[in-house]
């Protein structure tokens, strides 16, 4: 693997352009851009909790952006990270508040491997469909993500994972015996909830590293990816490696949502879709597709969101405003992205690994 | 290029430390968590409202986010209890597990959620018995109504939600046995056209009085009323938690108010150091802080017995020989 300067250079020209859009923005709404990227960095960085913090919201991102990434990396579009992390929750919530006897170790493995290939499983209905009837899957895993927060909502409100009082939307708690131990102690940063899934995330991002360039099943499907005729013409199945690249590529974005469940409190699955299987997109388009790169931009959206953070609350702007800003963020991911693979296309620059 | 970064971080860490240092202790601060925007000119403006008045007349620092999802309402707390916050506020049913949470750490802050019924060491609740003046609104409903139809239209299906309807139907049911109401639930805070699907829905049906209680997506029934008033159907809303009359002048009979000095109150007590822990019930009998306000404009559609019966019932649970009908939760 060798780095163009210009793979550098990239991801900090679209930070520095989207730091000037966001001031001129909060100039606008009559917000100090000064006082919120304070607030953003010293959120973010400021301190030893803070950047355990950073790394909780980088977990997240990391595993639904690898998702994506894999998937990308087989020519297959999942959009559906989002709906495949909830079928995930939906299913570590049940296994989690019932099966209650199991002691930890053998507990939370099983909860994590639920999540797996409960996510693999949604992501692979829409591989299936593409392999075998050409459906196209950007629209069948967005049309799964709707599938899956309607079932989520359902589940908590009224069905059969409603907490027992019957009083909020959400689901009981999930056991201790299933919960991701904290790995640093409380002694040294106080507050901290550096959870066992952020160390689950990274090894991910290496494994599939190894996967994808260290192996015949890696080389297949990037094959696939790259040109599919070219694939079939040299004796590869398309079809099974577009499977097997969703089954993965789901069960990364379901051990996120398995993660976040067990890892953070309250442990309980409630209504809100997270997002995160779209920030993912962003995510994995500025890592480059690459495992490796994915943990960098991942870091970098990390950032983001636990200044963004900060940015509501010691710089009192609106939660929404916030939102302005990391979509301008992503926005901008996207663009360039595009602009530079369309580039690559006409000037017949390959992109290197 | 790398060192010039290191030497940036470095001076950026070095300022964030000055201006941290500006958080000098002594001085009593405030903060609020509000479950959605304080744009609702509801539930959450009115806390809001409450937050600035404790500014203003306790001279308190304050401070305010909006935390929606169970993973925030833990986050905010231990945010501000860690920046040494005297008063959070959790403005909800939802907040009091992430209190109970957080509680223990902080011993030196005070959680307070609205509505709800923990109480730990320091960790109490406000109860507002709005269900007073929504039995008033039920009974004001059920004397006028033509159709013989009310409704009701909620945010989320959740107690505090449930026992300001219950109370409305048991008003509207004393002076009218034969009612029928109909309840729907938007499924959010904020979904202002299902608001007003569901509302336009009830009024199809023949109700002529709905009441919300649904924050922001309130709006969508008072614009559902709105419209059918204009097509010549003779409907009233009426306004929940805030005085709304003036959002829809021509179609709120009236609203069920919470006053904002039920905040200045509690953080009062925090600041002077009288603050027990226990579910402080406010109604009207404390010194109004709930109260029935009818719209100046349609007062005068409302007939005279009625006004009589609201405040005969108003006098008796000024009195305490009358208690409105709660949900226990």
């Amino acid at each position: 693997m060798h780095i163009k300067p210009s793979q550098i250079l990239f991801p900090i020209l679209i930070i520095i352009l989207a730091l000037l859009i966001n001031a001129l923005i909060m100039l606008a709404c009559g917000y100090q851009p000064a006082a919120a990227f304070a607030a953003l960095f010293q959120g973010a960085l400021g301190g030893p909790k803070q950047v355990t913090e950073t790394f909780v919201k980088t977990c997240p991102l990391l595993l639904t952006g690898l998702a994506v990434a894999f998937a990308f990396r087989c020519g297959v579009w999942n959009i559906g990270a989002e709906g495949q992390y909830l079928a995930a929750a939906l299913v570590a919530t049940w296994i989690g508040t019932s099966v209650v006897t199991l002691p930890s170790i053998l507990l939370i493995p099983l909860v994590l491997a639920a999540g797996f290939a409960a996510g693999g499983f949604w992501a692979a209905i829409a591989g299936v469909l593409k392999a075998y009837r050409g459906v196209g899957e950007v629209i069948s895993t967005i049309m799964l993500n709707f599938i899956a927060i309607q079932l989520v909502s359902y589940s908590v409100d009224g069905g059969p994972l409603q907490e027992a009082s019957q009083s909020y939307q959400w689901s009981d708690r999930i056991v201790s015996n299933a919960l991701l131990p904290h790995l640093l102690p409380k002694s040294w940063i106080p507050g901290n909830r550096f959870h066992l899934g952020i160390l689950i995330a990274l090894i991910s991002a290496l494994c599939l590293y190894v996967v994808l360039f260290q192996t015949s099943l890696g080389y297949q499907i990037r094959a696939v990816g790259k040109n599919q005729v070219a694939a079939r013409a040299a004796g590869i199945q398309v079809s099974k490696n577009i499977i097997i690249a969703m089954l993965i590529s789901g069960g990364l974005a379901g051990l996120a949502g398995t993660i976040e469940l067990t890892g953070l409190s309250p442990h309980r699955l409630d209504q809100s879709a997270p997002g995160y299987g779209y920030t993912a997109i962003a995510v994995a388009l500025l890592g480059r597709l690459h495992p490796i790169g994915v943990v960098f931009s991942a870091l970098l959206f990390g950032v983001l969101q636990a200044g963004s953070e900060t940015m509501k609350l010691e710089a009192q702007v609106p939660t929404k405003l916030t939102w302005v800003i990391q979509a301008t963020v992503l926005l901008l991911v996207l663009g360039v992205s595009m602009y530079e693979a369309r580039r690559e296309k006409m000037g017949g620059d390959q992109p290197s690994e | 290029m790398q060192k010039h970064t290191g030497v940036i971080c470095g001076m950026l860490i070095f300022l964030i430390a000055l201006t941290s240092w500006g958080d000098a202790a002594g001085e009593f601060k405030v903060a609020l968590l509000t479950p959605g925007s304080i744009s609702d000119a509801g539930w959450n403006a009115l806390a809001y409202d409450g937050l600035k008045l404790i500014e203003t007349e306790l001279g308190a620092e304050v401070s305010h986010v909006e935390s929606r999802t169970p993973s925030e309402w833990e986050e905010h707390f231990r945010f501000y209890a860690e920046k040494g916050f005297n008063l959070v506020i959790g403005h909800g049913f939802e907040y009091q597990e992430a209190a109970k949470a957080v509680s223990p750490d902080f011993p030196n802050a005070v959680f307070v959620t609205t509505s709800g019924s923990t109480v730990l060491k320091n960790v109490a609740s406000i109860v507002f018995e709005l269900e007073e003046a929504t039995y008033l609104l039920g009974i004001i409903s059920g004397m006028m109504t033509q159709t013989g139809k009310i409704g009701l239209v909620g945010g989320m299906n959740i107690p505090p939600i449930k026992s300001t309807f219950l109370a409305f139907e048991e008003g509207a049911k004393s002076v009218n046995p034969d009612i029928k109401i109909s309840r729907s639930y938007v499924g959010d805070w904020e979904n202002i056209s299902k608001a007003k699907e569901l509302a336009l829905s009830q009024i199809a049906e023949g109700t002529d009085f709905i009441f919300h209680n649904a924050d922001a997506a309130g709006q969508g029934v008072f614009h559902a009323v709105e419209e059918s008033r204009k097509a010549g159907k003779d409907i009233y809303a009426y306004g929940s938690n805030r005085n709304q009359n003036h959002i829809a002048p021509d179609a709120i009979l009236a609203s069920a108010v919470i006053d904002t000095k039920v905040f200045v109150h509690v953080a009062n007590l925090v600041k002077t150091g009288k603050f027990e822990p226990k579910v402080m019930l406010l109604g009207m009998a404390e010194d109004e802080m709930v109260k029935l306000v009818y719209n100046p404009k349609l007062k005068d559609r409302v007939p005279k017995a009625v006004t009589d019966k609201v405040e005969e019932t108003r006098q008796m649970i000024l009195a305490g020989s009358f208690k409105a009908p709660r949900v226990k939760f």
